[in-house]
């Protein structure tokens, strides 16, 4: 799980530098031709949803949330350790309610054709799809911390 | 009280209670958001919100120069542009007293130019940086909060996620704030550059001067940094001189560090990686923090407390400054405690159109980005002062050897150097306005 | 006595034209209709949360009970009204167009809008031209980035020479702010909204019927809010509803859009009247649109040719 999670986000980060090339081509394609390429800037958007969606699973299984134990450093190890634990249950329900929603909202979206507002018109369904399951591995990773 | 204050004040409670028992920031925002939500509406349609909402956050353009800005830090730290840099502070200054951190700083406010994150200029020279002015003399509390303060130079100097952040939730011009933010931002760099100077004057044991280099290593060094120094100008420039929208700037960036490392051999296949799950780490965090603060934001608009707030402020006929010192007061206290970009996520919809909404004299958009400056600085201010220091946070995350307590004992001068450049934006509006007047 | 509040969302500031000169009179008709029994809660700017795509949604969901959207944010989702948002259909003036876009609603496009109850579907006055560089013809389009409304502008646009981008209002500014785009195609309403006439300085109309294009809109209702209202308040709100809420959105154009470009000539800013030979020149040159857009409609066995031959009908019938 941990090893599908560093998967998706290297997946992320080359969709990132795919969009990165997409933009620097097509910067010098409308030098050239007065003509970008068609659908860029939907593109990036879309590329960027996803890179960041994909960069989900790993944050969360590097715990890497931030969150702030100033007024909490006190108390034993094992109060903060038990602490830690809840609130990773309390992520469980809320990546479990957000892979859930996302994905009968993709089903909507996939079943009403729903595009990005661009000329390509991408069908951004099933990046949503994708974003459901990214959502959904982070509630697995999550519980499987909180054992 | 007016019901919608008494919901929007226990959403806030409810809020801070949970960040202080430990709950994640991101998680503290979408449970308080939600909950929220579902007791003014219901909870079908905090149901039917979500459903597309992530998407539709994630998926803007607007927002992409975050993530695309992350990941050229990480491919610059990763490819070694990051230590060319400092060597090339190390010929220049590094046989004063002092000089390897200031070194340090020079070349934080270098990177700065490149990269938006302080997150990642600090954890940048975290891991290029600390093992050099270990290894060069300078002890360890005054070298990690060197580079926390040095750290905050990457939002300070643009381009910088936090005025991107600003921008965006007031509407604001981004390449103006970028232009205005300059002239605060070399203010810094001098600022630090004088407070790392006292402190080695004061106690010259803290930071004895680096081994001298041979003249063949000093020109290496030279020419080494010239292609980052290269980018730097073309990805900046081309952001001011409206050749390149932000995000265009960053993917030209992220492109050229990507091929300068692969030109240099730097970034074999291990390193890229590495920078793609550095990306990876420091985009969830945001993002799951933007998240958060959408659903949070949205329940306040719904208890239309915040438009009642502002307006209940504009009516008390308080003077302009005493509102500003009022709000900058309150920015200070709350980014010593929580996260920055949570924090004027949170508050700017209520901040803002109070500030705009009072008479400096000044015409509502050089206002916005005057008070973005002073935004900016106590932001700065929030990433290094105890006891939530984001910036310091990082360094220790990095060298685990070093008591935190040390680093805050550090980190003192360089606040007091804050608080001095908070009161000169403050008193002189025209440091932050003078570049925009002109080149506009 | 029930009273029932109802929260009305839509994407624009509370300054806009469109809030204060058609949402809050049409709001402040249903409440006085109805003694304050019916009140209508407008949250302007996206205030509730989401995208400006997603508002259809938030009114089929329930997540808000009335959204004031354009069909042209939800691209593929409601074909048959893209008729109206071809090249060269529209007329100038929003008065015919909101009847005869209303009258569309009812019949010819009424399987599409099934998931909401409608409150009024209507389309605006003349879109215009609003950029960087003056546009006097097709030429100087070329390479141009444009905001465009509708999918169907954009290809216009294409068509035309220019680099057309998409993206709702709101966005412009920002957009226009960081070079994103050279400029932006709406109507003289949305302009103060968005200060676009304080980011660009020349303006081009196209004043001939038909015109260069126009985009629909739509105020619609979750169906299940609908049909539990009481009767009595039901009754009011049909009322109101329709032909009757149409015509009301009409003024928010033809009245305010001159004001508004009254405004951006006393700035300074160039306006310029596109002649008629240079519109039809551009009409010629966007005929390919049709044909493209009646071919992908036949794919979803939908006649679009008898729906564009409708749509011109329906304009001719109320420019008498
Ligand atoms: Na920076
Ligand atoms: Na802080």
């Amino acid at each position: 799980m941990q090893a599908l999670a560093r998967w998706l986000a290297i997946l992320g980060g080359v969709v990132l530098i795919a969009a990165s090339v997409l933009t620097v081509v097509s910067g010098l394609s409308r030098w050239w031709t007065s003509q970008p390429v068609r659908g860029d800037v939907e593109l990036v958007s879309v590329a960027a949803g996803i890179a960041v969606m994909a960069a989900m699973p790993w944050g969360t299984a590097r715990g890497s949330h931030i969150m702030v134990d100033s007024f909490t450093g006190w108390l034993p190890a094992s109060v903060t350790g038990f602490i830690d634990r809840f609130w990773r249950f309390i992520w469980i329900q809320a990546f479990a309610l957000l892979a859930w929603r996302m994905a009968l909202g993709a089903q909507e979206a996939i079943r009403n054709g729903e595009q990005t507002m661009g000329l390509l018109g991408v069908p951004y369904g099933y990046a949503v799809a994708f974003g459901a399951f990214c959502f959904g591995l982070s509630a697995l990773l999550s519980f499987k911390d909180s054992q | 009280m007016a019901p919608e204050f008494l919901t929007a004040a226990w959403g806030f409670a409810a809020l801070l209670l949970l960040i202080a028992l430990r709950c994640p920031i991101a998680l503290a925002m979408l449970v308080v958001g939600a909950a929220g939500y579902v007791h003014i509406l219901d909870h079908w349609a905090l149901l039917n919100y979500l459903k597309q909402s992530p998407w539709h956050l994630f998926a803007n353009y607007t927002l992409s120069v975050i993530p695309l800005f992350i990941l050229m830090g990480a491919l610059a730290e990763r490819g070694g542009l990051a230590r060319d840099l400092f060597t090339a502070a190390q010929v220049l200054v590094g046989r004063r007293p002092g000089g390897m951190p200031m070194g340090v700083i020079a070349a934080s406010a270098a990177f700065g130019a490149v990269c938006g994150s302080s997150v990642a200029t600090t954890a940048t020279f975290a891991r290029a940086a600390l093992p050099e002015l270990l290894r060069t003399g300078t002890a360890p509390g005054f070298a990690t909060a060197t580079i926390a303060a040095g750290g905050t130079l990457g939002i300070l100097i643009p381009p910088s996620v936090i005025l991107v952040v600003y921008a965006i939730s007031t509407e604001q011009n981004i390449a103006k704030l970028f232009m205005a933010a300059a002239i605060p931002g070399l203010i810094a760099t001098v600022f630090y550059l004088i407070a790392v100077w006292l402190t080695a004057r004061l106690r010259p044991e803290l930071s004895p001067p680096a081994p001298a280099l041979s003249p063949t290593e000093r020109s290496a060094a030279l020419r080494a940094v010239l292609p980052v120094l290269g980018i730097a100008l073309l990805v900046v420039g081309g952001i001011y001189g409206g050749v390149f929208t932000p995000t265009e700037s960053a993917a030209v960036g992220c492109v050229l560090v990507l091929a300068l490392g692969l030109a240099r051999r730097t970034l074999p296949w291990p390193e890229i990686r590495a920078a793609l799950l550095a990306t990876a780490e420091t985009t969830a965090m945001i993002f799951a923090i933007l998240l958060g603060a959408e659903v949070f934001n949205a329940f306040l608009a719904l208890s239309q407390a915040p438009d009642l707030l502002a307006v209940w402020v504009t009516e008390q006929n308080f003077p302009p400054y005493g509102v500003m010192v009022a709000l900058l007061v309150t920015y200070l206290i709350l980014g010593a405690v929580m996260d920055e970009l949570a924090m004027i996520l949170l508050t700017l919809p209520v901040f803002f159109p109070v500030i705009t909404a009072l008479d400096f004299g000044l015409p509502t958009e050089e206002l916005a980005i005057w008070f973005g400056m002073l935004v900016l600085v106590v932001v700065g201010v929030g990433l290094t002062a105890p006891p939530i220091g984001l910036n310091v946070f990082v360094v220790s995350a990095i060298a685990r050897q070093v008591p935190i307590s040390a680093t805050y004992r550090g980190v003192l001068p360089f606040l007091a150097m804050d608080l001095l450049r908070l009161a000169l934006v403050l008193a002189f509006p025209s440091l932050s306005l003078i570049l925009v007047r002109w080149l506009t | 006595q029930e009273q029932v509040t109802l929260r009305l969302h839509h994407f624009l500031p509370a300054v806009s034209n469109v809030h204060r000169h058609f949402l809050q009179p049409w709001a402040q008709k249903v409440a006085a209709d109805s003694q304050n029994r019916l009140r209508v809660q407008i949250f302007p700017a996206m205030q509730l949360g989401g995208a400006p795509p997603q508002l259809y949604d938030q009114a089929r969901d329930g997540v808000v009970d009335i959204v004031w959207t354009l069909p042209g944010y939800t691209p593929g989702r409601f074909p048959r009204l893209e008729a109206f948002e071809l090249p060269f259909i529209g007329h100038p003036r929003a008065a015919v167009n909101v009847q005869a876009v209303q009258k569309f609603s009812e019949a010819a496009a009424a399987e599409e809008l099934r998931e909401t109850h409608v409150i009024a579907a209507w389309g605006h006055d003349a879109g215009v031209i609003h950029t960087k560089r003056e546009v006097k013809r097709m030429e100087d389009l070329q390479g141009l980035r444009l905001r465009f409304p509708t999918r169907q502008a954009g290809e216009a646009l294409r068509a035309l020479g220019a680099a057309p981008v998409g993206m709702p209002v709101p966005q412009v500014p920002e957009a226009l702010a960081q070079g994103v785009i050279d400029g932006a195609v709406v109507p003289w309403e949305v302009v103060p909204s968005i200060r676009l006439h304080e980011a660009v300085r020349f303006h081009t109309e196209i004043n001939h019927n038909p015109t260069f294009y126009i985009a629909t809109m739509l105020l619609v209702m979750n169906r299940a809010k609908y049909a539990g209202l009481p009767a009595d308040l039901r009754a009011i709100l049909d009322a109101n509803s329709g032909m009757v809420a149409a015509r009301m959105a009409a003024p928010a154009w033809d009245v305010e859009g001159p004001k508004v470009e009254e405004t951006a000539r006393r700035r300074g800013n160039t306006i310029f009247e596109l002649p008629a030979e240079e519109s039809a020149r551009w009409a010629q040159a966007t005929q390919p649109v049709h044909q493209a857009w009646i071919g992908a409609m036949r794919e979803r066995n939908i006649d679009g040719g008898a729906l564009v031959e409708q749509a011109k009908a329906l304009i001719a019938e109320f420019s008498r």
